[in-house]
């Protein structure tokens, strides 16, 4: 229930982000019991790396609070759509932030905005894109896999926000979306995006709209853009939005001193070299450093944007 | 059939692109458009729904007075390109008269309808802070910025770019606070953005130093009295703030941040996030030490790297020039290391 509003307190039925450490961060629904592999219902216990956590104890806790376990402790945090990208669990290959935030910004979402999205995978982008819009817009959102949309609309739903989605088993580009001039944006996220292009121009309100696709492959991209072209958009924009991040440490780094001539008489014996070595070396230095990661993230697809004009009207 | 969404009106702002040339505006009939070397007559552009292409055809006299018609057809650079088959390969270009010939019209064509290519971008976001739009775009997810949250927002140097972002994304609902440093609070981007009144009655100025009378550094010290300058909604400010319960704290201004990070973090709630913009990295390597100490976790410094791709067939590439930097983000959460002691269950 904690992702329509911020509140100070768990209560039960929460979404609960349990930070251990960076590498250790899991979204947890805060319930008695929960059911485990065999389908029987067992008490709600929470196993990490720092000890057992009966889940139900965090209720009356106040978000951001740190929780005691047996050899260490966590952090309760408040379920943002940022955390969930980080913690939800993967149906799909999903999109991360450093998309998810350029696709915002880019199809101008902001509260009222109606929009449609194909395919709806894990609902990592949804869960960004209502808490845009609401509490006065609109998310159609549609996916041709039936067990992964109706995940999805239990997932909405659970997350108290289920009055601002609907969430369709439908094929977009087979089909088309069923919705006519009702949409201030598109995004789509498909095997083959530039199939669904003339139901999106159909979806898009008379007065224009913005559109985006999301595809791994440039060739997706060429005939993407082919089809937006032929269909009136204009303005087009393909790109790619990578995020670095960078390690941050206090190095320590050893000073060669220019100022100490070692002996050239070759006389030093073993009890020197010690006090020698040192007195080549000033005393070392503590450097802010911030270094890219060794591995990042290369690619993760081509966003591409255009805008349908007012004059455009889709064919009947 | 044309269903009317809102209509170009006289005396606001509009973003007005001419091929790559993009400039912002405040329509009036009284004085002409200038777009590059030419000027359009606004009064052809007015009552036009927002987002219409406009074909302008060249007017007489002098001044080089254009007039804007509307257009349904939509004509692309890329689809001029596209269908001209001999672009695919220019080995014959010069040897035939008539393509050449078909070439040279093709570009006049264009250049009646503005499709230029090389004029400068004006965009409002001032050069010193060099905030880019993805760098604002993670910065406002960076900060989870929600409708109907309480946002405090330090702002210098960006001409008030990030402030009209946050309050495009709050619609309406919820507050933000917009602390600067004396004189006036700029306001430029969000004077731009055509912000309905319920829009604007999200938005409070404080100045920081009215706020450090109420709310010392040092609480042990007496912070000597300030005058408040007029541009303040001071009470309507520091109430929200006195709260310290601000759901998000942003950062974007040309001084270090880190003392005023340190100072400022007392007025978030604990388990919100706060994002610094900076166009240097080291004050954030120095900030993420400073909030490391005050015990904020999920530290991250980051950077964005955008690439723009021409895509047309046989000739997609990404583009040849690209920005070497728009600046850097710290971000993290503000919790609570009292602990919080769970019955364990071993």
């Amino acid at each position: 229930m904690s992702f329509k509003e911020y509140k100070t307190h768990v209560e039960m039925g929460d979404t609960v982000i349990l930070y251990l450490n960076i590498k250790n961060i899991h979204a947890i629904t805060v319930s008695e019991e929960v059911k485990n592999k065999k389908g029987n219902m067992v008490p709600n216990i929470f196993q990490t790396v720092y000890g057992a956590l009966k889940v139900k104890d965090l209720v009356g806790m106040k978000y951001g609070s740190q929780v005691q376990m047996t050899r260490g402790w966590a952090f309760a945090l408040h379920p943002t759509p940022e955390l969930w990208t980080l913690t939800l669990p993967h149906r799909t290959q999903i999109l991360y932030t450093p998309d998810i935030s350029m696709v915002l910004t880019q199809l101008e979402l902001r509260p009222g905005s109606v929009v449609c999205e194909a395919g709806t995978g894990s609902g990592s982008l949804s869960h960004a894109i209502l808490r845009t819009i609401a509490p006065t817009g609109h998310l159609h959102t549609f996916d041709f896999h039936e067990q992964r949309s109706r995940l999805a609309a239990e997932e909405f739903s659970a997350h108290g926000v289920g009055d601002y989605v609907t969430a369709r088993h439908r094929d977009v580009c087979g089909e088309g979306f069923d919705l006519d001039s009702v949409a201030d944006a598109v995004f789509l996220d498909l095997p083959r995006p530039y199939d669904a292009v003339p139901f999106a121009k159909q979806a898009l309100k008379k007065s224009g709209g913005r559109i985006c696709s999301f595809s791994p492959c440039i060739e997706q991209v060429q005939k993407t853009c082919d089809s937006l072209r032929k269909h009136g958009f204009t303005e087009l924009q393909t790109l790619e939005c990578l995020q670095r991040e960078f390690q941050v440490r206090k190095s320590v780094m050893s000073v060669f001193d220019l100022s100490q001539q070692p002996p050239t008489d070759g006389s030093a014996d073993g009890d020197e070299r010690p006090s020698k070595k040192a007195a080549m070396e000033e005393r070392p230095r503590e450097v802010l450093t911030g270094i890219p990661l060794t591995t990042m993230p290369g690619h993760t697809g081509f966003l591409t944007f255009a805008t349908l004009p007012p004059v455009m009207t889709s064919a009947t | 059939m044309r269903e009317d969404g809102p209509a170009i009106c006289d005396g606001k702002n509009y973003i007005i692109i001419k091929g790559s040339f993009m400039k912002l505006a405040k329509l009036k009939t009284q004085k002409q458009c200038q777009l590059g070397r030419a000027s359009v007559d606004v009064a052809g552009l007015l009552g036009h729904p927002v987002g219409t292409q406009f074909r302008l055809h060249s007017g007489g006299g002098k001044q080089r007075l254009m007039r804007p018609e509307p257009v349904e057809h939509t004509e692309d650079l890329a689809d001029a390109i596209a269908a001209d088959e001999s672009a695919a390969d220019n080995r014959n270009l010069l040897a035939n008269q008539t393509s050449q010939a078909m070439t040279k019209e093709r570009i006049m064509e264009m250049r009646e309808q503005g499709a230029t290519g090389k004029e400068i971008v004006t965009t409002i976001v001032d050069n010193s802070t060099n905030l880019r739009v993805d760098s604002l775009s993670q910065l406002l997810t960076a900060c989870s910025v929600r409708p109907g949250g309480r946002y405090l927002v330090l702002e210098s140097g960006c001409l008030a770019v990030t402030v009209a972002a946050v309050l495009e994304r709050l619609g309406g609902h919820g507050h933000l606070v917009h602390l600067f440093q004396g004189g006036t609070p700029q306001r430029h981007a969000v004077d731009a953005i055509n912000f309905t009144s319920d829009q604007l009655a999200c938005l409070s100025c404080l100045d920081l130093r009215t706020l450090m009378t109420h709310h010392p550094a040092d609480p042990t010290a007496s912070a000597p009295a300030y005058t408040r300058t007029r541009c303040e909604d001071s009470e309507l400010a520091l109430n929200m703030l006195s709260s310290k319960e601000m759901d998000g704290l942003l950062l974007c201004c040309r001084q270090h941040p880190v003392n005023l990070l340190r100072y400022l973090l007392r007025f978030l709630a604990v388990s919100r996030p706060f994002a610094v913009f900076c166009p240097y990295k080291e004050p954030l390597l120095e900030c993420y030490f400073a909030m490391k100490a005050e015990g904020c976790i999920m530290l991250k410094v980051t950077e964005t790297w955008l690439r723009n791709y021409q895509v047309l067939p046989e000739r997609t590439h990404p583009e040849i020039n690209m920005s070497g930097g728009g600046g850097y983000i710290l971000s993290g959460f503000k919790v609570d290391r009292s602990l919080n002691r769970a019955p364990v269950t071993d």
